[in-house]
């Protein structure tokens, strides 16, 4: 059946994949997740898509027939129909290219025994919808393409990051915030007491040796200090989650080749683990 | 018996996009799908088929923008199988060609 978006197309792929029992299914369902966001960002409809897809139930035989091997006996056939032109004439290649029925018989049997496999497996998929938006991610894990050089280089920063990097990050963190939190409360307790004492009472304001105007202005500099040092702490709490999200990432791809986060302040949405 | 045609060489046409450089799924499909009258989803399959065959290979590109992208190329075998076939495929249609301009007459 012809689908009309590409939610629709993804379940009755996922759906017919179970049936069948076909291997791979993840895999197969992100090479389709990929056409459909590369085609939606080239401006296409979902609906053209779907349609230009074709049925669904079609798709999926083709790769049962992949399993039985008859489809790819095809090109070997044209090929052999190209030596026989030559050597013994037409009719022997008339039957090798255009005999047609034989794959799709085979491919028939392969589906029938596939679909009463699917009832027991059917269903055992795991195929997390998240959202219903297009971006959706159907399936997290890839499960191909472990690259052993990333691996090497994330077990390499590891030692560097947790023993040396990430401490003296926190550190250096928790110090800016509280220096910040630290010279704003003080600006403005310094500004106050300005205010009060160049209103009200200037004795009072003796012990600190400073006119209340100048108080009042100390208090002024003090306080934006510390927003800017709030500012700049804010940052770098956001550049710290950054950097962890990366090191998640990194290790995410060494292992199964495919991110599992996005950085904040990009997208917010990011596939569950 | 057109589609059988389209099928039975889809394989070759999809080696020899490759030879001539990596592409990913729906770059691939509208190559093809440009030329050819193709039921587009078929083609997934048949990447599957050629990659189990050890004729091409995948490997995933990461982007900024959007999801990772899983790029085909060909392998050795691939472009060795091309290169066969590709032969044939011209012998074959040369020979079609003549029987059906009838030049077999002034041969």
């Amino acid at each position: 059946m012809i689908y009309e978006t590409k939610h629709e197309f993804m379940e009755g792929l996922r759906t017919a994949l179970a049936q069948n029992d076909v291997k791979d299914a993840r895999e197969i369902m992100i090479d389709f997740e990929q056409h459909f966001d590369d085609g939606i960002a080239a401006g296409e409809s979902e609906a053209d898509i779907c349609r230009k897809l074709g049925d669904v139930e079609e798709v999926v035989k083709q790769y049962i027939s992949d399993d039985d091997g008859g489809a790819s006996a095809n090109t070997a056939n044209t090929a052999n129909a190209a030596g026989n032109a030559n050597t013994s004439g037409g009719i022997n290649t008339e039957k090798t290219v255009f005999d047609t029925e034989q794959p799709q018989t085979a491919e028939k049997t392969v589906y029938d025994s596939g679909q009463n496999g699917g009832a027991q497996t059917g269903g055992n998929y795991n195929y997390n919808n998240n959202s219903t938006n297009t971006s959706t991610v159907y399936t997290n894990v890839s499960g191909n393409n472990p690259d052993t050089g990333a691996i090497i280089i994330a077990l390499c920063l590891d030692v560097f990051i947790y023993s040396w990097a990430l401490p003296t990050l926190v550190g250096l963190i928790f110090g800016l915030a509280g220096a910040a939190i630290g010279i704003t409360v003080s600006g403005i307790a310094t500004f106050f007491s300005g205010v009060f004492g160049f209103f009200f009472d200037v004795s009072a304001m003796v012990s600190t040796g400073l006119a209340p105007l100048s108080l009042l202005f100390l208090g002024i500099t003090l306080t934006s200090l510390g927003g800017m040092l709030v500012v700049g702490t804010v940052s770098a709490v956001r550049g710290f989650i950054n950097l962890c999200i990366a090191i998640i990432n990194q290790h995410s791809r060494a292992f199964t080749g495919r991110r599992i986060l996005n950085s904040i302040g990009k997208k917010k949405e990011a596939a569950a683990q | 018996m057109q589609t059988q045609l389209k099928r039975g060489t889809l394989e070759m046409c999809v080696l020899a996009i490759l030879c001539r450089g990596d592409r990913y799924g729906y770059e691939l499909v509208n190559i093809i799908s440009d030329c050819l009258h193709v039921t587009e989803g078929t083609i997934y399959p048949l990447m599957k088929r050629l990659k189990d065959a050890g004729s091409i290979d995948s490997y995933i590109v990461e982007s900024q923008e959007g999801p990772p992208r899983k790029y085909y190329r060909i392998t050795e075998s691939g472009r060795q199988a091309e290169k066969e076939q590709e032969g044939e495929w011209r012998e074959f249609s040369a020979a079609i060609d003549k029987l059906l301009d009838g030049e077999e007459r002034t041969a």
